[in-house]
């Protein structure tokens, strides 16, 4: 499955190891060297996916992301992150980029949640999966089309099927974050954190609320789970 | 001393010894001879009187016969005769009195005569030859012998009494001599007991006077040194007793006073303002930089209300406020300038433990917070600016070793794996330089959380396991039962759990033990980390919680030496200490002790 990928970063040879590390998988791939050039790219191409370094200088990653959004370019974001950029990642949501990957990174890791997106906005078949698995897609799938509505409705789906699911029950509290309600957020993932307390995405996500709220700051990542 | 008092006591005991000496003579003297003298004089008086008597009835026997009663007469005779020859017999061996003897004979040849005749008497039957015998030399001897009786009975008389008045002398002169002794005897106590006062009592209660005087504070006192007796010795021993005091005092009030002069020129120097504030918050005094500092704040004297209501919690019995961290800074301002100033709070107590007021320090940390704020900015930003370019040169290695782009050939696999591995290194040294600054800085926020050590080892265990697994060593785990509870950041103590069983790990040999065990220790919990490894030489042991350092000799390996300086960071954040013991060549224990919980601090702090 070859996708158009554009990546976006102001240094050269990280744009070159993505391009090197995405080729292999038979990717299409362009570069912008800032979020001026990739919003020109965005408008002139469609593409699949849109790799966005959370720094950069002048209009940074979160600023490009609100930018797209603003005028109309819905293509799916996935951010790259230095571990000190992290606390922005509930603006990158509610815009629509719930993939983060946190650097330093191994070509590994990008090549599996490149897939993942894109999987993910594969086009539909005729009658839509009533799997558990296919619900979670689907339901991340709607947070990256900002339809958190949709999203949760999958989401509600998925739990009906299986009511033990981290994964699941993780997701939601995302979900509940993004639509602001902090304490809905908190009773998920501290079901999450009940059914296993070594569960880390859940953990993270609580320790993250509770910096937020302590502190008004966090250094931990919003954790989306793995897939 | 004791020579002194004993010589004293001799007149007194030598006199004793004379009284005792004469009244033992006296009564052998006078108890004896006195009544041997009654007793031999009353015997002579009481023959002298039977004499008499039974010489009379002889006579009158001789009368009786005269007047025709020859019967009863010679009865009577016959029967006073032998008491008469008796008693003359009794005086005879009785002679006391000088003349008694010649008048005991005159009576005995009387008597003899008187006999004589008296046998004529009784033989001749003539009534007129008797009468004339009678008359004419029976009654003139009998007279005779009657008044010699009467002699012996006069002078012994007169001897008893004699002797009555001699005893009588006799007792009159020893009492008087006993008075005298006695009068003397008193005298003589009374004059001693009056030097002994002097020569001993005296001393003492100047030496008394004296320590008063001294215990007083005055101590330019001497005692008279009078003699070299015990005394003596003392008075000299009091003396320089004082001399000692006076010379201690000279130097005491020397240190006291430098001391205060150093004090107070210290304070003086100081460069932060010192403080001493009485119960009701008053400054009582105040160093020359606190003065100036509280003239520039407020333009008069008295402490800001931030710091003010600081103070007044120590005062009310608040612990004592010493933070060290920038952020307990109050801000004031200072010639319209933002100044941060650090109160330092501590209250003084007297021995007993009651308050008595506090001491101040405030520092001005506005430089220390600028320079705080850049650190912490450089750090971030080198730290990005060197991980940047790592995180593309590693990125760049793993793609080149996939070999999906190209293959190797060995050489370039080895070269390129060895890259690869310093990259990584280079990274975690970054990495670990990125924790210790937060961690230093306080900028990570730790989120406590009451647990029982029982359950932060079960949480850290799978991992640790796997960590020694990876290292072919086993760990075991020794928990104490009921063990209290520690508030702790399970995440930051975790990390140090794995540091402590990664570094046990890897200078263990295969196969070897490492025990991880809890154990409470006072008011803490130990978490020991054992180790059976080479151990760490002692001159080496206080120094591996350093920064970058590394045991020399010791394998380059992953380390970085700055995973034990992270280990220490954390464990003093939570309130604990770390440590270790170690023996080398029979192995290492690497122990943190974290502070029981109080029930009260659940939840979180930063």
């Amino acid at each position: 499955m070859s996708a158009k990928i554009l990546i976006v970063d102001d240094e050269t040879n990280v744009r070159l190891n993505y391009r090197v590390t995405l080729e292999t998988e038979g990717h299409e791939i362009f570069e912008a060297v800032s979020g001026a050039f990739a919003l020109e790219e965005l408008v002139a191409k469609p593409f699949d996916l849109a790799i966005l370094d959370m720094r950069m200088p002048g209009m940074d990653g979160l600023d490009l992301l609100a930018k797209m959004r603003e005028v109309g370019i819905s293509v799916p974001a996935m951010i790259v992150t230095a571990f000190s950029d992290v606390p922005h990642a509930v603006q990158a949501m509610k815009l629509g980029a719930i993939d983060f990957l946190q650097k330093p990174l191994r070509p590994e890791d990008l090549r599996r949640i490149v897939s993942e997106i894109l999987k993910r906005h594969a086009p539909q078949k005729e009658h839509p999966a009533e799997s558990f698995n296919a619900h979670i897609v689907a339901a991340k799938r709607c947070l990256n089309l900002r339809s958190f509505a949709m999203a949760r409705i999958h989401l509600v789906k998925a739990l009906e099927l299986n009511t033990k699911s981290l994964e699941a029950l993780n997701l939601a509290g995302v979900l509940a974050e993004l639509l602001d309600d902090v304490d809905k957020a908190k009773k998920y993932y501290g079901q999450a954190i009940k059914l296993n307390k070594n569960y880390e995405p859940a953990q993270q996500n609580m320790r993250r609320l509770f910096e937020l709220q302590n502190f008004g700051s966090t250094s931990e990542p919003l954790n989306l789970g793995e897939s | 001393m004791k020579r002194r008092i004993l010589l004293w006591f001799c007149p007194i005991l030598i006199l004793f010894l004379g009284v005792g000496l004469y009244a033992v003579w006296l009564f052998n003297r006078l108890g004896p001879s006195i009544d041997v003298i009654l007793k031999e004089n009353y015997q002579s008086v009481l023959a002298g009187q039977q004499m008499k008597e039974s010489a009379e009835r002889m006579d009158s026997g001789l009368s009786f016969a005269l007047a025709g009663e020859e019967r009863r007469g010679r009865d009577l005779f016959n029967e006073n005769n032998p008491i008469f020859q008796e008693n003359l017999r009794k005086e005879l061996r009785n002679i006391t009195v000088p003349g008694e003897g010649e008048l005991a004979n005159k009576i005995r040849e009387a008597e003899t005569r008187y006999q004589t005749l008296a046998q004529t008497f009784w033989e001749t039957s003539e009534e007129e030859a008797r009468r004339k015998m009678y008359f004419s030399e029976l009654l003139p001897l009998f007279t005779e012998i009657k008044n010699n009786a009467q002699e012996v009975i006069r002078i012994n008389q007169e001897n008893m009494v004699q002797a009555d008045h001699h005893a009588r002398a006799l007792s009159a002169d020893s009492t008087r001599a006993m008075v005298i002794l006695l009068v003397f005897g008193i005298v003589l106590a009374l004059s001693l007991g009056y030097g002994l006062q002097r020569t001993i009592l005296r001393p003492i209660q100047t030496l008394t006077a004296v320590s008063k005087e001294l215990g007083e504070g005055r101590l330019d006192q001497v005692v008279p040194v009078e003699s070299h007796d015990e005394l003596g010795q003392l008075a000299d021993a009091f003396n320089k007793l004082a001399a000692r005091l006076r010379v201690y005092r000279q130097t005491t009030t020397d240190q006291l006073s430098q001391a205060r002069h150093m004090t107070e020129i210290t304070f003086s120097a100081f460069p932060d303002s010192i403080l001493a504030l009485s119960m009701d918050g008053k400054i009582n005094f105040a160093n020359p930089a606190a003065g100036k500092l509280l003239q520039k704040i407020n333009g008069d004297s008295g402490l800001p209300v931030a710091i003010q209501e600081e103070v007044g919690k120590i005062l009310k019995g608040a612990p004592d406020s010493v933070p060290t961290s920038f952020e307990k800074a109050i801000a004031v301002r200072i010639d319209d300038h933002e100044a941060f100033l650090l109160p330092r709070i501590i209250g003084m107590r007297d021995e007993s433990g009651n308050m008595f007021g506090a001491a101040l320090v405030l520092q001005d940390v506005t430089r220390f917070r600028l320079m705080d704020e850049v650190k912490t900015n450089l750090v971030s930003t080198v730290s990005h600016e060197l991980k940047t370019p790592l995180t593309s040169i590693r990125m760049g290695l793993h793609l080149l070793l996939e070999e999906r782009i190209g293959s190797l050939n060995s050489k370039q696999l080895e070269l390129l794996v060895a890259a690869r591995e310093d990259s990584e290194r280079l990274l975690r040294m970054i990495n670990d330089l990125l924790d210790l600054a937060r961690l230093e800085s306080g900028q990570t926020r730790q989120r406590l959380e009451v647990v029982s050590p029982g359950a932060l080892i079960d949480e850290a265990l799978p991992d640790l396991r796997s960590l020694a697994e990876a290292h072919d060593s086993r760990l075991v785990a020794d928990v104490a039962p009921d063990l209290p509870e520690v508030a702790v950041d399970s995440r930051q103590i975790g990390h140090v759990f794995s540091n402590f069983v990664s570094n046990a790990a890897r200078f263990s040999k295969a196969g070897q033990e490492i025990v991880l065990s809890v154990k409470p220790v006072g008011k803490a919990v130990r978490f020991s980390v054992l180790d059976h490894g080479p151990g760490i030489a002692k001159e080496f042991q206080a120094r591996v919680f350093e920064r970058f350092f590394r045991i020399p000799g010791t394998e380059e390996s992953n380390g970085v030496g700055l995973g034990l300086a992270i280990a220490k960071e954390i464990v003093v954040s939570h309130g604990g200490s770390i440590g270790l013991r170690s023996t080398a060549g029979e192995g290492s224990e690497f122990y943190f002790d974290l502070p029981v919980a109080r029930k009260s601090s659940k939840g979180a702090t930063a």
